[in-house]
């Protein structure tokens, strides 16, 4: 391989998930010679967001399960005592995958109306003017109806993501961004709603001091009881008296000993502290205080949601990277791992040797020595194409709702739409997400059964008039579907799924990843169960500081204004020899 | 549209590694110019107030901070881009031959909503240098035939035509600023920072 890519380094990176970005970063604003290196084309691994092409070229991939070639042993660049380790295949980690249209290839209308309306305007435009302003209105319908070559023309204005994921305001990762000056990067929209699923329908739930006096679905008392309990939590400390007894119960438990109301018990268990009915009292208290601390900073719910989806993060991260040196190499795999003795020496990539202190690297990636006995099984997601939001309101929400399932662990469902740059306009993107238990169809059946209208949608009927919808629903105020609403009219609201894709994938979140690594060594989970990014920013964090014990953590990044930029580019890129010493 | 929020550019340089894309951007934002290289922290982006007739538009320049080496921008790169500008060495060929790569590379990451006219510029740098090999004519030539783009022949070291072909820059990006607009119905778009925390404005339940 002839390239001038220097041979050695402090830090190699492989794959560009957010663990792996998270540590580049740290590693290289410290000033380490970091590596980064992904096989694929772009950044994220199974962290990325696609646009509808690249999402079939994965799909494809992880059909075929790609399977990287296979090294000779006696490589010369293996030297004596030492072994090499193939390269695991990350795209045989996804598995269950299912891809459905509810939508026709084509509208097979829609041209023959035009040719008809067009002959029809320039020959008489008077006579036929009754026809003419029912093609139109057929035409106007047909906007509203959607053909899979229309969602495939439109396809670069999708950014679906593999490990959708939302950010607490006052969460790790928000304070991460902030403090290493990483934000500068990134811009992110206010998750502005908050529903839940009670009673076979969809409501808005009251999430701050000012929507608790707003909403018309509680009454007085339910209002002044959910504002005490919520004081009580957010005020909770150790020492307190409140929670006594309950230590060893569910958050149920205690919920119930407030006698609170049905519907309150409902709003707190499953959509403020994000619990099911066998969480744990205490921990349930610690997630409602940690919702309740993050209202407010940005907006009327807790959450934050980056523009073009979650696969922009891990690129943030990657950028500070190479701001402060990191050399970034996408395209190009990492075929081995080079031990001797109990050390990672060096990595063989496109026959070159690449020689590390340290070698970080994501389980997708990880060769199949090194996992050990982790889990092949985890998460189940649906990523699903829609052609309104799953409840209508005046204007575009951006939606968390956690489905509970009796027993189970909730669906997570994030619903976004085109003002977030996901999708094009007049579609919605929901995904869902939740614990593996048999596959992801069946998993996540009981949530697109109650959301979502799973007909095959023919092109030529069109089910009902959105915009007389959207006017019956908002009238509602916060209840999405009013009690006044009969079950059948709630049935024709739902949203038409144009496309449905299913997958399940890995989750290692809960295993000790360093048993069967070399000292250094540092593996990083892949995306986890929970909705928000603190697991991987503190894998991130305890990964750097077991490489750089003494080092800060991203200190934050001089603004560019406060640097006197000396680089010429003219003398040659940066690295020429891999023995140039690095400044900061 | 009376007034517009938006009045910040990004505009972003591309272009073969060591074209002299930091030295046009050092040369226009700092004055500065250095033969020497020190490795030192990578350029990222900087920013600069410019009056494009009659009004102050800020314009953010972004560099590549080194991921053009190996062909490893993101996508995350591209966003929002207001203006691009192609960057190739007179005196090297190969620099030039590249530039319809970049191009394509940009419409399809940037995927603009109108890739015809979206505004590049392109700039032939280095052309202090004696030795150089691609002819201004040349260079003319492709810029017409890519539906007539802006050429300069720019030295970053003698500072020739560099605050012009910024100016043409900035004036061409704000031209084509038109999809801000578009999605005005949702609150604006966050920018996180620890002082001051802003809300989303269009939001009817303010938090407690």
């Amino acid at each position: 391989m002839e390239d001038d890519l220097p041979s050695k380094y402090e830090v190699i990176v492989i794959g560009t998930g957010m663990t792996e970005s998270i540590v580049a970063a740290a590693a290289s604003r410290i000033g380490k010679r970091v590596l980064h290196l992904d096989r694929n084309d772009y950044y994220g691994g199974m962290w990325a967001s696609f646009t509808f092409e690249a999402l079939q070229k994965w799909l494809d991939e992880c059909r075929n399960g790609k399977t990287s070639d296979s090294l000779k042993s006696s490589s010369p660049l293996v030297q004596d005592g030492e072994k090499s380790v193939n390269i695991g295949n990350q795209f045989s980690t996804v598995f269950n995958i299912e891809e459905k249209w509810f939508i026709p290839e084509k509208l097979p209308s829609i041209g023959n109306l035009q040719s008809a309306k067009n002959t029809q305007t320039e020959d008489s435009p008077k006579e036929i003017k009754d026809g003419q302003t029912e093609s139109e209105e057929i035409l106007k319908q047909n906007d509203k109806l959607w053909c899979q070559a229309k969602i495939k023309t439109l396809g670069r204005k999708f950014n679906l993501d593999l490990a959708p994921k939302l950010l607490f305001s006052r969460g790790t990762l928000v304070e991460l961004l902030i403090s290493s000056n990483i934000s500068r990067y990134a811009e992110f929209r206010c998750v502005n709603r908050i529903l839940t699923w009670q009673s076979d329908k969809l409501e808005t739930v009251p999430c701050s001091r000012a929507d608790v006096f707003a909403t018309k679905n509680v009454g007085l008392i339910e209002k002044r009881q959910l504002m005490q309990l919520l004081t009580l939590c957010v005020e909770y400390k150790p020492e307190g008296d409140e929670f006594k007894g309950f230590e060893d119960k569910t958050l149920k438990e205690y919920l119930e000993s407030k006698n609170l109301t049905e519907n309150l018990m409902h709003y707190v268990l499953y959509a403020i502290a994000m619990s099911n009915d066998t969480t744990p009292c205490m921990v349930g208290v610690e997630r409602t205080q940690r919702f309740l601390s993050s209202l407010g900073r940005y907006g009327n719910t807790p959450f934050l949601w980056p523009m073009y989806g979650t696969g922009e993060l891990p690129q943030c991260f990657c950028r500070l990277c190479a701001v402060f040196g990191g050399v970034y190499h996408l395209k190009r795999a990492a075929d081995s791992v080079i031990v001797a003795d109990t050390e990672c020496k060096a990595i063989l990539s496109d026959g070159s040797r690449l020689d590390c202190d340290h070698l970080v690297l994501g389980v997708a990636d990880a060769p199949p020595e090194f996992l050990g006995s982790v889990p092949k099984a985890g998460l189940s997601r649906g990523i699903f194409i829609l052609d309104r939001s799953i409840s209508i309101s005046d204007k575009e929400s951006l939606t968390l709702l956690q489905f509970p399932i009796k027993g189970k662990e909730p669906i997570t469902i994030i619903e976004a739409g085109p003002s977030t740059h996901v999708c094009p306009p007049g579609l919605y993107l929901l995904h869902m997400t939740t614990k593996q238990i048999e596959n992801a169809v069946q998993d996540l059946k009981p949530a697109v059964e109650a959301l979502l209208h799973t007909e095959y949608a023919d092109g030529i009927t069109s089910r009902i008039d959105t915009d007389t919808q959207s006017t019956q629903t908002t009238k509602e105020g916060d209840s999405v579907a009013s009690k006044g609403d009969s079950n059948t009219q709630y049935g024709l609201l739902k949203p038409q799924i144009l496309y449905a894709l299913y997958f399940n994938c890995p989750e290692t979140s809960g295993y000790d990843l360093s048993q069967n690594v070399p000292s250094n060594v540092h593996l990083c989970s892949g995306p986890d169960l929970e909705v928000d990014y603190e697991f991987a920013v503190k894998q991130a964090k305890s990964i750097f500081s077991k490489m750089y014990p003494d080092s800060e953590f991203l200190p934050r990044a001089p603004d560019p204004e406060e640097l006197s930029l000396e680089v010429d580019e003219a003398a040659g890129p940066p690295f020429q020899s891999s023995e140039e010493p690095k400044e900061e | 549209m009376a007034t517009r929020k938006k009045v910040l550019l990004k505009v972003i340089i591309l272009g073969d590694s060591s074209v002299g894309k930091t030295s046009l951007m050092n040369q226009y934002i700092n004055k500065k110019f250095t033969n020497q290289y020190k490795a030192t922290i990578g350029a990222d982006f900087l920013t600069k107030e410019v009056m494009v007739d009659d009004r102050i538009v800020t314009l953010q320049i972004w560099d590549t901070a080194g991921q053009e080496r190996f062909q490893s921008l993101g996508v995350a790169f591209y966003r929002g881009a207001d203006c691009c500008v192609l960057v190739f060495d007179v005196a090297s060929p190969g620099s030039f031959k590249s530039l319809d790569g970049w191009r394509d590379e940009f419409l399809i990451q940037a995927s603009p909503s109108n890739p015809d006219h979206f505004p590049f510029v392109v700039l032939g740098n280095k052309a202090d240098l004696e030795n150089r090999t691609v002819s201004t004519k040349r260079a003319q030539q492709w810029c017409q035939n890519k539906n007539g783009l802006p050429y300069f022949e720019t030295s970053a070291k003698e500072a020739t035509n560099v605050d012009q072909a910024f100016i043409t820059i900035a004036r061409n990006a704000l031209a084509q600023d038109t999809d801000v607009e578009l999605y005005n119905d949702f609150p604006e778009q966050i920018k996180l920072s620890g002082s001051t925390e802003n809300r989303s404005s269009g939001s009817d339940n303010c938090a407690c």
